[in-house]
């Protein structure tokens, strides 16, 4: 692989024959003082010139149904930076935003333009794991890195040691495999609510597919049985069809882990059949937001929700009040403190895989870069103690289980109201009803 | 600067012709290099703009025709996607794939070829940095050319006439429905067309929800077969198993759809993303032109600017030439014209200046040296001018006063400094050319004067009065409170002189002088004190009115008198030597002498001091006195009291001694007469030695009387207090004497009966009246004479019972008096005053003890005695005793007892043993011989510790104790008290030389069964101890 070296900040002046004439004496009576820094690293090395900022892009959902949650997280990267003073070894930090519109085509094509600029060097994102499965494969052919808070699908780093499909060497993320989530919305479907027989529904996107899918392994190897199992698509308004068919599936549960619009209207249109009444509705993270439950409000009453577990030490209050300080709103989102993991996991290891050279330059070595993030270990984060994994784990599997008893306390409320807590040690699983 | 200096230099030399020359073709070199410069730039800049805009229209048109491209083939994909269903996929994708893959193939190069330009033309850093976008304008072209083969692949997919999914789902369903129809069951016939109508549905609307629809219907008509008895196995399955084909390949169009919409959603936003780039493109291309633009219009005012400078330049370059000119040529002569006008005004400093050394400048050194001479002598004469002027501007100014001189014209033509001080507030009005009517009405009005305040006019008509004819000084007080003298002097041209001299000092110092005069005028005044000044001869010159009031003179009769022969002629020769050392130093003196006057001869005290001139000399003598006559009586007084405070303390000390040794008396007596006793009892009355044995027991009693005598002087003899008829025992005292007195003396009783009897020790008072008479009767002597005895009863206030003679005064109350009064010789005062000291006496013989008994008995008994004696009148001594409160206070049984004189004879035997305790041997073999005799056993100690021991080894046969009071080792009270702890019942009696009182006082209620005093006899001792052990 051949040794790339970018510099940054050059810009060509006006050159007149005088500046050419005081060059050229200028070249003529100096001495090379100095030798070229060489780049080691196998993926290449990136120069930031002295005041030359550190440019980070923070790669959310910026529009579209989600944007309320990826403009929080955005602003979370932010947070982080300024946490940093805005600075890394003495270069500022400048962090732009690309907009991935928690659609594979959005993450593909904000890719694209984040690599066109080879001055980047890293990337916080993205909202959404469908968003992801592009970004993570451009980025890191870019030797670029990605770090996600939120991108859950087990596909994008790999369960049990095995690469999952769309893995990355360039892709991170501070959220929880969603493995996990599933596993934990089973074992509570099953040996909590004592169903035996579930629907299944997701919408194509590899987050949605993979709980759908390890919900299916995790409750059939209880011993549950999964009735029905099938799709909607991203934009579907009419979900009467399949709410048909899952009433005549006779499911005890249906456990549809998508995003808010379609949610949205599976539950609104349960309420017109009569065979489903009795039938329990449980969804995942992507409806585990205030968007959801404040629009949903008595139709959602009676709904589980799993998802992960919200820190609840003093080092995470102490984030809430600055973001509420910085940007006068309260974080909302889900994963706001694994996004804002994911931020601090970045910076510092771009902190400690740089090298600062005598003339104040800066050099971002590209593989070291990854190198730093692959050996995190013990990183004290919101979320707790982060260390990565080979294949891009760094989050602490820890879930929760929601109940919706009472719409009118909201978002808060329901956070408020765990039934149950779901925590991996090792290869097991703990549960806290 | 040297090289300019050599410049100048070099300049000033040149001539006329040479200056212009240089200065012309200077201005036209620089209007030359201007119009160069100006042309150059111009040239550079044109064609440095025409390129950027050359390069910015380039770019703009690869932009837009990228854009246009990138636009076409959006418009081409999509016309593909919605064509192809109805037109068939290969034809369509022969009309616009291929055109699509041209258009892209077009953008793509346009972008390489766009990236290359912008890089290697002259365009700004702005549109440079564009080549970053361009470079994601050309991935995404690239990604946009792929995305679209897969989209086509898909399209080729879903509508391939022979294996696209589209048509294999509708050739399964065609397929369900006719193997439906050979059931024959109607509905499972029209499930089967409803499936087929979702399917439909989809494929037009592409809405999973209807292909879900479609899989419902399926699920029914599943149903419906596989419990349907009607259809034969082999349809049933036939039928099962399309269902399960047409889910397969609906879910294959599912998923096909579904990639197909990702990709659109793809080409959407990569459109999105180009558009802003293209766009970005053409509009800094466009702001470049516009730039360029505005560089060529900036470029063309910056050369007018140039321009519009070089012909402003040549101005200023030609007005230099022409100044140069002007102040080369004109302007020199210019001045040489007006320094030569000067000159002739009689302005002989002025010179023509010398800038150079050519024609002109020759002619202003001639002209200078010339006005410089003229202007040497001038200056010569205004500077003794000025001289004169200065000495006299100093001489006025030296003045201490305000001075000024007004003309003859009577307008002030010269003042100093002080005066412009004094009369800065006038303004105007006290500066030169002022009238001096015009200055003093100033004064007035400015209210400086205070006479001037309120009689202004009246003022100012005096002062303009005194200025035309003055003739004398006069003074004038300010407002402020300073004074001023005016002094004014006419000269002999009629000008005047004003001199204002600030007196204010002198005339506060005069004020307070008077107020200091006035101030001790008022003080010696008042002064109670003498306050006198003499001259050196003692004359009066000043007496203070107290000296007057003291003498009863007044001043006028006082002044130029001597004083001393107001002093007392005693005290003349001690004044006159303290008048005499006034003359030296320290000229200070303090002495006391009397003085008459009008209270006769006073005491006075004087302290003295020399008044002295300049030269030490004495000029007078002031002195201040006092009366202290009081001072010296109270003097007088404190002395005596002070010697009679000497004599009692002198009289008590001999008390104390005389107490002292009758006590150690009356041991020895004791034993003396003990021993006597018992002789004289073993005796046979006719031994011859037994005359003086009795005369040896005679005189040891006389001793006894003796102590007697001297424990009553110091108040200790007071054995026995009872109640005492002082009428009955001064009668019977004076019977007793009568017999032994000489018959010249005739007894005469003035005696108040009704007297009460007095607490008094009967021996004692028995001794007063036989000490009194005795001495009454000696003081008349062998000449006839006459005692009277005289009793009463009075109330004594305090400062009748002060006089008498004994240390203390007894308080006031009711005394009963004797008195002894004798026609005798009488005393001097020297007598009487020593009257009552022991051992005084103006008799032969006799021991001088009795009357200091009689006083010390009087004070023992806190009564008063007077003395009223004078040389030929005889004297009366009265003695007093307090009235007792109870007189009907019975007299003791001990006391009773014990004032028995008489001695008990008996044979009585007593038995039993009798322990004595005493310190001195003789008085315990005394006591010892005088007990076995009368039958006791007899234990004797000489302690205390020693009487405990064999009191301890003897109690139960030790019948009484007799105990000694004052013992060393341990006393009398203490081995009293020991003895008691033994046996509470033992009997002790107390032995002393002390009086009963005093000795056993310290025995109160500690049951003393008995007193023995010393010395005693053996009937006292036998009738003591029969007594306490018949009890």
């Amino acid at each position: 692989m051949p040794i790339l070296i970018e510099i940054t900040g050059v810009a060509m002046p006006r050159i007149t024959p005088f500046f050419l004439l005081w060059f050229f004496i200028l070249i003529g009576c100096s001495t090379d003082s100095s030798r070229p820094y060489e780049c080691g690293d196998p993926l290449g090395c990136l120069i930031i010139a002295p005041g030359d900022p550190v440019r980070i892009v923070s790669m959310q959902a910026l529009t579209g149904d989600l944007a309320k949650l990826g403009q929080e997280y955005a602003r979370i990267m932010e947070l982080a930076a300024s946490d940093m003073n805005n600075q890394i070894l003495g270069h500022p930090v400048l962090v732009t935003f690309e907009d991935e519109g928690c659609s594979r085509e959005g993450g593909q094509v904000a890719s694209k333009k984040v690599i066109s600029d080879f001055r980047i060097v890293g990337v916080h994102g993205t909202t959404c794991s469908i968003s992801s499965v592009p970004a993570a494969d451009i980025i890191s052919q870019a030797d670029m890195v990605i770090i996600s808070g939120c991108s859950t699908a087990p596909s994008l780093t790999g369960v049990g040691g095995l690469k999952g499909e769309n893995w990355q060497p360039g892709f991170f993320r501070t959220a929880p495999n969603d493995t996990y989530q599933a596993v934990a919305a089973a074992y509570f479907a099953y040996n909590q609510l004592m169903l035996r027989k579930a629907a299944v529904v997701s919408d194509g996107d590899p987050y949605t597919v993979g709980l759908a899918s390890s919900f299916e392994e995790a409750f059939a190897a209880l011993g549950g049985e999964v009735v029905f199992s099938s799709q909607v698509n991203r934009g579907d308004r009419n979900m009467r069809p399949l709410l048909e068919a899952i009433s005549t599936s006779r499911a005890e549960i249906l456990f549809f882990p998508l995003f808010p619009v379609e949610g949205e209207h599976i539950v609104a249109q349960k309420k017109e059949f009569d065979a489903l009444r009795g039938m329990k509705l449980m969804s995942a993270d992507g409806l585990l937001n205030s968007l959801f439950v404040d629009r949903m409000r008595e139709y959602a009453k009676g709904m589980y929700f799993v998802g992960p577990a919200l820190p609840e030490n003093e080092k995470y209050q102490s984030f809430v009040n600055r973001y509420e300080e910085v940007f006068g709103l309260r974080p909302d989102g889900t994963y706001h403190a694994h996004t804002y993991d994911a931020a601090m996991l970045l910076l510092k290891a771009i902190e400690n895989s740089s090298l600062k050279l005598d003339d104040g330059s800066l050099v971002i070595r590209r593989q070291a870069l990854r190198d730093s993030l692959r050996s995190t270990h013990g990183f004290q984060g919101l979320t707790g103690l982060l260390s990565c994994d080979e294949l891009g784990d760094c989050g602490v599997p820890r879930f929760k289980l929601f109940y919706l008893e009472d719409p009118a306390a909201g978002y808060e409320g329901l956070l408020r109201n765990i039934v149950s807590t779901f925590e991996l040690n090792g290869s097991s699983i703990s549960t806290h009803p | 600067m040297i090289i300019l200096s050599r410049i100048g230099n070099f300049w000033k030399k040149l001539g006329f012709s040479a200056k212009l020359t240089i200065s012309t073709g200077c201005m036209l070199l620089m209007i030359i290099l201007v119009a160069a410069t100006a042309f150059i730039s111009m040239n550079i800049i044109q064609s440095r703009t025409e390129n950027i805009i050359l390069a910015s229209t380039e770019i703009r048109k690869k932009a837009m025709e990228m854009e246009a491209g990138l636009q076409r083939t959006r418009q081409l994909e999509r016309d593909f996607f919605l064509r192809w269903p109805t037109m068939g996929f290969e034809k369509a994708f022969d009309v616009y794939v291929l055109q699509i893959q041209n258009e892209l193939a077009g953008v793509i190069q346009l972008s390489h070829e766009l990236q290359v330009f912008i890089a290697e033309s002259q365009v700004s850093a702005e549109l440079r940095q564009n080549i970053a976008h361009i470079d994601f304008y050309l991935s995404a072209a690239e990604r946009y050319s792929l995305a679209l083969d897969e989209a086509v692949r898909l399209a080729s997919m879903m509508g391939h006439p022979e294996t696209g999914a589209q048509f294999e789902l509708s050739r399964i369903s065609d397929l369900l429905y006719s193997k439906v129809q050979e059931t024959f069951l109607p509905d499972l016939i029209i499930l089967a067309l409803e499936s087929r109508a979702h399917k439909k549905d989809y494929l037009v609307a592409r809405q999973r929800p209807f292909m879900q629809s479609s899989f419902n219907t399926l699920s029914t008509l599943e149903s419906y077969v596989k419990y349907s008895g009607s259809i034969n196995t082999i349809l049933k399955d036939e039928i099962l198993s399309i269902i399960e084909e047409y889910r397969t390949a609906a879910d294959r169009v599912l998923a096909i759809d579904r990639d197909i919409s990702s990709i659109f959603n793809e080409f959407d936003l990569q459109i999105e993303a180009l558009e802003p780039i293209s766009a970005l493109l053409v509009s800094q291309s466009n702001a470049e032109v516009q730039k360029a633009r505005e560089d060529i219009q900036r470029t063309a005012a910056v050369s007018m600017i140039i321009l519009g400078s070089a012909l402003l330049f040549s101005i200023i370059f030609s007005g230099g030439v022409a100044y140069i000119i002007f102040r080369t040529i004109a302007l020199k002569i210019s001045d040489l014209s007006s320094t030569a006008a000067l000159v002739s005004s009689g302005d002989l400093s002025a010179r023509a200046r010398v800038t150079s050394r050519d024609e002109l400048g020759i002619l202003a050194e001639t002209f200078n040296d010339m006005t410089r001479r003229i202007s040497g002598l001038l200056s010569e004469l205004e500077q003794r001018a000025e001289l004169a002027k200065a000495r006299l501007f100093q001489a006025v100014e030296s003045i201490d006063e305000g001075f000024a001189l007004f003309d003859k014209d009577n307008r002030l033509v010269l003042y100093n400094s002080n005066f412009r001080e004094l009369f800065y507030r006038l303004g105007h009005r006290a500066v030169q050319g002022v009238l001096f009517e015009d200055f003093i009405r100033g004064c007035a009005e400015s209210g400086l004067f205070r006479k001037a305040v309120q009689l202004e006019e009246q003022w100012v008509n005096d002062k303009l009065e005194f200025f035309h004819s003055p003739w004398k000084t006069h003074e004038e007080e300010l407002t402020n409170g300073a004074w001023l003298e005016i002094s004014e002097y006419k000269t002999k041209d009629q000008e005047t002189v004003l001199i204002f001299k600030d007196i204010t000092n002198r005339k506060d110092y005069e004020r307070a002088l008077r107020q200091s005069e006035e101030k001790y005028r008022l003080l010696i005044e008042n002064q109670t004190d003498l306050i006198v000044k003499v001259d050196t001869a003692g004359r009066f010159e000043f007496v203070s009115k107290s000296y007057c009031d003291l003498f009863g003179k007044s001043e006028e009769e006082l002044m130029g008198q001597e004083f001393m022969p107001l002093v007392h002629e005693d005290d003349q020769e001690a004044t006159a030597m303290a008048m005499q050392s006034l003359f030296r130093p320290p000229y200070s003196c303090y002495l006391e002498q009397r003085a008459m006057t009008r209270h006769g001869w006073r005491w006075l005290a004087w302290s003295d001091k020399a008044v002295l001139d300049g030269q030490n000399k004495v000029v007078s003598i002031v002195g201040a006195g006092r009366d202290i006559t009081d001072l010296k009586k109270a003097e007088a007084d404190r002395l005596a009291m002070e010697r009679r405070l000497l004599h009692s303390q002198k009289l008590e000390s001999l008390g104390v001694l005389a107490g002292g040794i009758a006590h150690d008396f009356n041991n020895l007596l004791a034993a003396i007469m003990g021993n006597l006793e018992m002789v004289l009892s073993d005796f046979p009355q006719d031994l011859s030695r037994k005359k003086q044995l009795d005369q040896a027991f005679k005189a040891a009693s006389r001793a006894a009387d003796l102590t007697r005598q001297m424990l009553a002087y110091s108040g200790k003899g007071k054995f026995v207090i009872q109640k005492v008829d002082i009428n009955q025992l001064a009668a019977e005292n004076a019977q007793f004497f009568m017999n032994t007195i000489s018959k010249n003396i005739s007894l005469e009783f003035n005696l108040d009966h009704d007297i009460p009897g007095i607490m008094a020790d009967p021996g004692q008072i028995q001794q007063v009246v036989m000490n009194l008479i005795t001495n009454a009767c000696e003081a008349i002597g062998h000449e006839p004479g006459q005692v009277i005895i005289a009793s009463g009863i009075m109330d004594c206030d305090k400062p009748y019972l002060s006089r008498s003679r004994g240390e203390k005064t007894p308080e006031p109350g009711r005394y009963v008096w004797l008195e002894i009064k004798d026609s005798g010789a009488g005393m001097d005062s020297n007598t009487l005053q020593k009257l009552f000291d022991p051992f005084f006496s103006t008799k032969f013989t006799g021991r001088g003890l009795g009357l200091s008994a009689v006083l010390g008995i009087v004070q023992g008994h806190n009564g008063a005695i007077m003395v009223e004696s004078a040389k030929g009148r005889g004297t009366a001594v009265r003695v007093l005793f307090p009235v007792p409160d109870d007189t009907g206070i019975s007299v003791p049984k001990e006391a009773r007892q014990a004032t028995g004189t008489g001695t008990e004879t008996g044979d009585e035997v007593f038995s039993g043993t009798i322990l004595v305790v005493d310190d001195e041997e003789m008085i315990r073999e005394l006591a010892r011989e005088a007990l076995q005799e009368l039958g006791f056993e007899v234990l004797t100690a000489v302690n205390g510790l020693e009487a405990l021991k064999i009191y301890e080894d003897n109690q139960d046969k030790i019948r009484a104790v007799l105990l000694d009071l004052m013992m060393p080792v341990m006393d009398g009270v203490r081995t009293f008290e020991n003895l008691r702890k033994v046996n509470p019942e033992l009997n002790v009696v107390l032995c002393s030389g002390y009086n009963e009182q005093e000795a056993t006082q310290k025995f109160q209620n500690q049951g003393l069964a008995g007193f023995l005093h010393k010395p005693f006899t053996m009937a006292d001792l036998k009738r003591e101890l029969k007594k306490v052990i018949s009890e």
